[in-house]
């Protein structure tokens, strides 16, 4: 029967490539291994969470009033008070050294103008070298010292503020409530690491027959293109498996990440999303003459994937040229998917056109690289 | 299906690569069992006729047949019909000797029954046996040669294209090697071998001298040997080039070839032309020892019907 043959023909491909793989056990190793040392890496450096930032005061006002501020910043996380400059310069000093990132200057007046009944005034000087860290200090620093403001305004009118009329507007973070970087980070870095194991590895697979010249050799067999392809994609689609099992298992039992819409919507996902990449990793076996080739159109692509897709930047803060680039990324839609699922929990009914348009693109590459995959030497 | 009992037939076959013509119109038929073989320097365009031969690489003008189906349109039929040795080795060197042959009995769906036995068969035929777990990396250039051949021949193919399949080895296992093609050729299959060895065209049926692209000639090797002209006087000059030059001179000389320390002199007539050659040599001070007729071989054969044609241009 024609298909028990052809699987045969398939089987026999993905025998021979597991026996590859096999002998090869310094690849095999890094395959394994590097995902974890990745997911570690970006998940522990990438973390934006201001905590335990340095920080110095300048009290020129040495009164119980400015201790009491002190008091208020030295109980938050964010910051680490060390030091206690006694003079401008000291505080420069401490701030060019990079010994502190913050600080602030308490003047002489301060504890005079509240009791005056008047707003006494605090300066706050910031390293702004990293703009992102400086901006979110300074949203801290000036919510510690309003909170403090309040306190004292309380203190004053002897009331508690929740007995005034006025707006009480409140604030809840819904969706990764502790806003803890690693739930973000981690879907997207599942994604990233699929999405290079999957193409690099396919891509890698058939160019490597032909640099070796075995193609040719397999081209005089009755093997058909798609039984080739299956065959040296099932495989890598293990290993895949094995890592995207690897690094979820990670996420959740080290780094305590919460999954909480459907396993099953996430494990289709991450086969779609696999499909795509082992997709595109055909395309460009197709294109690519040698490994070398392969692998660097394989960074052509994956960088600016990961830069756009939402991973790092929010895609609406891009330029809208890169916008659009980032639509046509498979990466972006996998990336907004996994979140959907693990940090929202929704499920098809938001997410059916991200899925629909990564199909699509699936099936694309899939047809277009099928295609042009032929068992012809040019 | 096939009149006159040609198992390859190509029509006008034709290759262009950008500017450059690899084959140009190929006219050439091959007969059932024959050992047919295709001579020709680098760049003759012999591996690039083979390749269109075995359905691999698509003819840009001009056809073929082989086994009785069409190159361009029945492929896989051919594939099944056939076995091909490629010039580089194009077996996977990290699997063994016995999974490497276990490999291509599953892509030629060869059954679990027979497979066993015609896998020990063509270890014994190969020399290989011994070696069966060794990682074909691992095995010499003559041994992997014979593993490539055995790997063609697990689907038990009427027909085999051999590119240079020798090129590369040692005489003692070129030998060899060409000890199992012959007892192929015994059972009966049809050997397409491409060679620039002239003394392996000596073992062909029929040998094609091939040349830029196209056939100069095709015949079997004693007619071919027989074209060239005059008659095949050797001797070894002790001042090579001068005398080289003085006789190319004489009357009656129509080509004169070195080979090594000798000189190969084609004349109308030997016996007339010998103690000419002797007196003219000795006038000059040349010493010539061990002057002799002697017969043309492939090799003198051969260049000079290819300086013949491209003298013609």
């Amino acid at each position: 029967m024609e298909l028990m043959t052809s699987l045969e023909r398939t089987w026999a491909i993905i025998r021979k490539e597991f026996i590859h793989a096999g002998r090869d056990p310094r690849t095999l190793v890094i395959t394994i291994v590097m995902p974890i040392l990745l997911l570690m890496l970006l998940g522990y450096t990438t973390s934006l969470d201001i905590e335990g930032v340095p920080m110095a005061i300048y009290d020129q006002s040495k009164s119980a009033e400015s201790r009491r501020l002190i008091e208020a910043y030295q109980v938050t996380d964010s910051f680490t008070l060390n030091y206690s400059p006694q003079s401008y310069s000291d505080l420069r000093r401490l701030m060019d050294s990079g010994q502190i990132q913050v600080g602030l200057i308490i003047p002489p007046e301060y504890a005079s103008e509240l009791a005056a009944g008047r707003t006494a005034r605090v300066s706050c000087v910031i390293d702004g070298s990293n703009p992102t860290i400086g901006s979110q200090v300074l949203a801290i620093v000036t919510m510690v010292g309003q909170s403090h403001g309040i306190q004292i305004i309380q203190e004053k009118l002897g009331v508690s503020v929740a007995q005034l009329p006025g707006i009480d507007a409140r604030m809840r973070v819904w969706y990764n409530p502790k806003l803890d970087n690693i739930n973000f980070m981690v879907p997207a870095i599942i994604g990233m690491i699929l999405q290079m194991t999957c193409s690099a590895l396919t891509a890698g697979a058939i160019v490597g027959e032909r640099e070796r010249g075995t193609m040719e050799q397999l081209n005089v067999t009755p093997i058909r293109s798609l039984e080739l392809i299956v065959g040296k994609a099932v495989p890598y689609l293990v290993i895949a498996t094995l890592i995207g099992a690897e690094i979820l298992i990670i996420g959740v039992f080290w780094f305590g990440m919460e999954i909480h819409g459907s396993m099953a919507l996430l494990i289709g996902f991450c086969i779609l999303f696999m499909l795509t990449s082992l997709a595109w990793g055909l395309f460009v076996s197709v294109i690519a003459k040698t490994r070398q080739q392969a692998q660097m159109l394989n960074m052509l692509i994956m960088l600016p994937s990961q830069m756009l897709s939402g991973m790092m930047f929010p895609i609406l803060s891009l330029p809208v040229v890169l916008q659009y680039l980032a639509a046509l990324m498979p990466l972006t839609y996998f990336t907004r998917m996994i979140r959907g699922v693990i940090l929202k929990g929704v499920g098809l009914e938001i997410l059916w056109s991200d899925i629909g348009v990564l199909a699509v693109i699936c099936i694309v590459l899939m047809v277009v690289a099928g295609a042009r995959f032929k068992k012809t030497l040019e | 299906m096939n009149e006159n009992n040609f198992v390859i037939e190509t029509k006008d076959l034709t290759k262009q690569f950008k500017k450059v013509v690899a084959v140009d119109r190929l006219n050439l038929s091959v007969r059932k069992g024959e050992i047919f073989g295709l001579l020709g320097p680098d760049g003759a365009g012999k591996t690039t006729a083979i390749r269109m031969l075995c359905a691999i690489m698509d003819p840009t003008e001009g056809s073929a047949r082989v086994a009785g189906f069409d190159t361009k349109k029945e492929p896989e039929e051919i594939k099944k019909r056939i076995g091909y040795m490629a010039q580089q080795f194009s077996l996977y060197g990290d699997l063994t000797v016995l999974e490497n042959l276990t490999f291509f009995a599953d892509i030629f769906e060869v059954g679990r029954k027979e497979r066993q036995e015609r896998i020990d068969r063509l270890l014994e035929f190969a020399r290989l046996t011994r070696f069966k777990g060794r990682r074909a990396a691992h095995l010499s250039g003559g041994m992997q040669k014979k593993l490539a051949l055995a790997c063609t021949l697990i689907h038990q193919p009427e027909v085999i294209f051999l590119d240079e399949p020798t090129t590369g080895v040692d005489p003692v296992s070129r030998r060899e090697f060409w000890d199992i093609l012959t007892e192929l050729h015994i059972e009966g299959v049809t050997l397409f071998v491409s060679t620039p060895y002239m003394d392996e065209a000596e073992r062909c049926s029929r040998v094609s001298l091939m040349f830029d692209g196209n056939i100069i000639v095709c015949d079997t090797p004693e007619r071919i040997k027989g074209l060239v002209e005059g008659q095949l006087l050797e001797l070894r000059p002790d001042e090579l080039r001068e005398a080289a030059q003085l006789i190319a001179d004489l009357p009656g000389v129509l080509e004169v070839q070195t080979y090594g320390d000798l000189l190969h002199v084609f004349v109308d007539d030997a016996a007339r032309r010998a103690p000419e050659l002797q007196s003219v040599l000795a006038g000059a001070g040349i010493v010539a020892e061990g002057l002799r007729r002697t017969r043309p071989r492939m090799e003198e054969a051969f260049i000079s019907l290819i300086r013949k044609r491209s003298e013609e241009g």
